[in-house]
């Protein structure tokens, strides 16, 4: 239960906080992810395989999303076509390129090798199996969290924020936006291979269909992240992606547990996905025209009183 | 603010949900469970789940079952792996790689039983194929027999280059892959391959290759035979004798023959580890059991296809034939 559901959901909410950078920051919609977060896992258990150490296959995970992230910036920059068919593409050629870097294999297990989930309760030894895996996962999502948090602050990370309200006013201000997007896309694409480089160890295997649909949770996370709370400070978001990715997971895993109480079978779980993601966008929805009816509401009262006093000014002079 | 604490209540209200879930757990066990864990709903998997339950209450045994269905979605085994966990299963049955292994990397305590699995060494599932062994893995392995089959498929047809359509991104259709290339250079035959990523792309690439090989062999891989109509429908245009190894999806076609696993005969296997486990015996003793009698394999003729083609099928072998298609009508031996 508590790994089925926390390290499950603290795994792949980083690979949210990546889709979060293409699809809310950069406003890139980006498919790339259903071919990186395979690659993540691929190059860190051929790494792993191979004997490179757990931490270099972490490092070479990331890099290799990121080098994938450059290359459907690159696509969508240079041939000028629009990010969902960069993306589709770059995802298309991952396809292969993942069974070449798992060696011509669909499939390779990492079980009965030392892996980071096999680490983390030795080195939490005082704590149980369950509650290592969650503690080493929480170290790695924080680390991760605050990372970017910090990014998002600097010069850099507030202009690729701005990118994506507003691609002129970068312009405007003389920063070449396409370079931008590349630093924005390898960013996303590090993460989404990073959090597919834990998950290969997580569950013991790297398949070359495992980005399959990731896009799409992805998104259903962030949705449910932003019917949590508003807030557009960089920490907040990020925090309550890594919420929404925990729950989505969650709901998941309980749709298979009880959902046979109300004749849930599991092939059902990809339409309660969906249907998610459309609450999630109507509650979204309704908040924001309510939100933007209050704010109109309190900027109509605060002319009133603003004329009221200038009229009252007016005849005390 | 408000809001915060609306998160925080429905948090809390989540983890308690989970708690409480937890003990309930505990006290219901007399009946032993079952974890099924099956990656995709599909013809052949599907047999192996009923062949199982077939032999368990054949033999008498009462269980309960739990059956998960990973939809294709890689990332769902390891879900699913937990959940028995937290179920505490007594036994997890892993039908074909990803669940499979999967629930190997979750169990190390109770027994997990995979099935329908080709190379369960290569998937890292057993780490040998001698027995006893400590480990807590037991299995049925669907290896085809390729060898037998490509050697069959030269016999009758008289080819010299055989074609094989597969699956790129399936760890199966891989391996077969290798072993049929392996077989038919034994043969002193030529081997050609087209390599498909989904079931769109199957008719093309036969179309690829149909006019360079004299026949075509098409393994086990799910992606190839759940489009095996597409391969026959080129393959029969071109006057090119078709051998599948899944006798499960070939009616309706052109096939020239069949020959291959019974999976419904795998669900059996399968059962019957479960029972001498739940008996007591160790995975170790059981190690991996492949299924070697003929009577476990199926061989299907289509004598209306080997006219088209101008092939007679020898008479010892149409004895042995479980199934023939004669005049448009499916025969039953």
């Amino acid at each position: 239960m508590l790994e089925g559901i926390f390290v499950d959901g603290l795994i792949f909410s980083i690979m949210v906080i990546g889709v979060l950078i293409s699809y809310r920051i950069l406003d890139f919609a980006d498919l790339t992810c259903d071919g990186s977060f395979a690659t993540g896992a691929a190059v860190a258990t051929m790494a792993i395989v191979q004997g490179l150490g757990l931490g270099t296959a972490l490092l070479l995970a990331l890099l290799s999303g990121a080098v994938a992230g450059v290359v459907t910036a690159t696509i969508h920059n240079r041939l000028k076509v629009p990010g969902l068919l960069a993306g589709i593409l770059t995802m298309t050629m991952l396809y292969s390129i993942n069974i070449r870097i798992l060696g011509g294999r669909a499939n390779v297990p990492l079980l009965r090798i030392t892996t980071l989930y096999t680490k983390f309760p030795e080195f939490f030894s005082m704590l149980s199996h369950s509650w290592a895996l969650l503690s080493g996962t929480l170290l790695i999502v924080i680390a991760v969290k605050f990372i970017i948090d910090i990014f998002f602050r600097t010069d850099l990370g507030i202009a690729i924020g701005a990118l994506g309200s507003n691609e002129q006013m970068i312009i405007s201000m003389g920063m070449n936006p396409k370079l931008l997007k590349v630093i924005g896309m390898a960013l996303s694409n590090g993460l989404i291979a990073l959090s597919g480089g834990l998950l290969a160890q997580y569950q013991g295997f790297a398949d070359a269909n495992l980005g399959q649909g990731m896009v799409v949770q992805g998104l259903a996370a962030i949705m449910i992240g932003e019917f949590l709370f508003d807030s557009n400070k960089i920490s907040l978001i990020t925090l309550r992606v890594v919420f929404g990715a925990i729950i989505y997971k969650a709901l998941m895993f309980l749709g298979r547990y009880y959902g046979y109480y109300i004749n849930l079978t599991p092939s059902d779980l990809k339409l309660l996905t969906g249907i998610l993601v459309i609450v999630s966008l109507i509650v979204a929805q309704t908040r924001n025209a309510a939100s933007s009816a209050d704010a109109r509401k309190k900027a109509l009262r605060r002319n009133k009183e603003r004329r009221e006093a200038e009229y009252e000014e007016a005849n005390h002079a | 603010m408000k809001r915060m604490s609306i998160v925080v209540l429905l948090i809390l209200v989540l983890v308690g949900s989970l708690f409480s879930a937890g003990t309930q757990e505990v006290t219901t066990k007399k009946v032993p469970v079952i974890g099924v864990s099956k990656f995709l709903a599909h013809a052949a998997l599907d047999a192996v789940e009923s062949g199982m339950q077939d032999y368990l209450a054949s033999v008498g045994k009462t269980v309960t079952y739990d059956f998960q269905n990973a939809n294709a979605d890689v990332s769902a085994s390891a879900q699913i792996a937990q959940k028995f966990k937290s179920d505490r299963v007594d036994i997890a049955v892993g039908i074909a790689t990803p669940t499979a292994q999967a629930l190997v990397n979750v169990f190390t305590d109770i027994p997990v039983v995979f099935s329908a699995i080709s190379d369960p060494l290569g998937a890292g599932l057993v780490t040998t194929y001698e027995t006893p062994y400590d480990e807590n893995t037991t299995g049925v392995s669907d290896m085809n027999p390729v060898d037998a089959q490509i050697e069959l498929l030269a016999k009758l047809t008289g080819a010299k280059v055989i074609g094989n359509v597969y699956a790129s991104g399936e760890a199966n259709g891989v391996s077969q892959m290798e072993q049929a290339k392996a077989a038919t250079e034994k043969l002193g035959l030529e081997f050609v391959t087209a390599a498909v990523s989904n079931t769109a792309e199957v008719m093309q690439a036969t179309q690829a290759i149909i006019g360079r090989v004299d026949a075509l062999y098409i393994a086990t891989d799910n992606t190839v035979i759940s489009a095996l109509p597409s391969v026959d429908d080129v393959a029969s245009k071109a006057g090119v004798p078709l051998m599948a190894a899944d006798p499960s999806n070939v009616e309706g076609t052109d096939f020239l023959v069949a020959w291959g696993f019974d999976y419904y005969k795998i669900g059996l296997a399968t059962g019957e580890i479960v029972a001498d486990l739940l008996d007591g015996k160790k995975p170790g003793e059981i190690g991996t059991v492949f299924l070697t009698d003929p009577a476990d394999f199926e061989l299907w003729f289509n004598l209306d296809a080997a006219a088209k083609l101008g092939i007679t099928i020898p008479e010892d072998l149409l004895e042995s034939a479980a199934v023939v298609f004669q005049d448009g009508k499916k025969i039953d031996k």
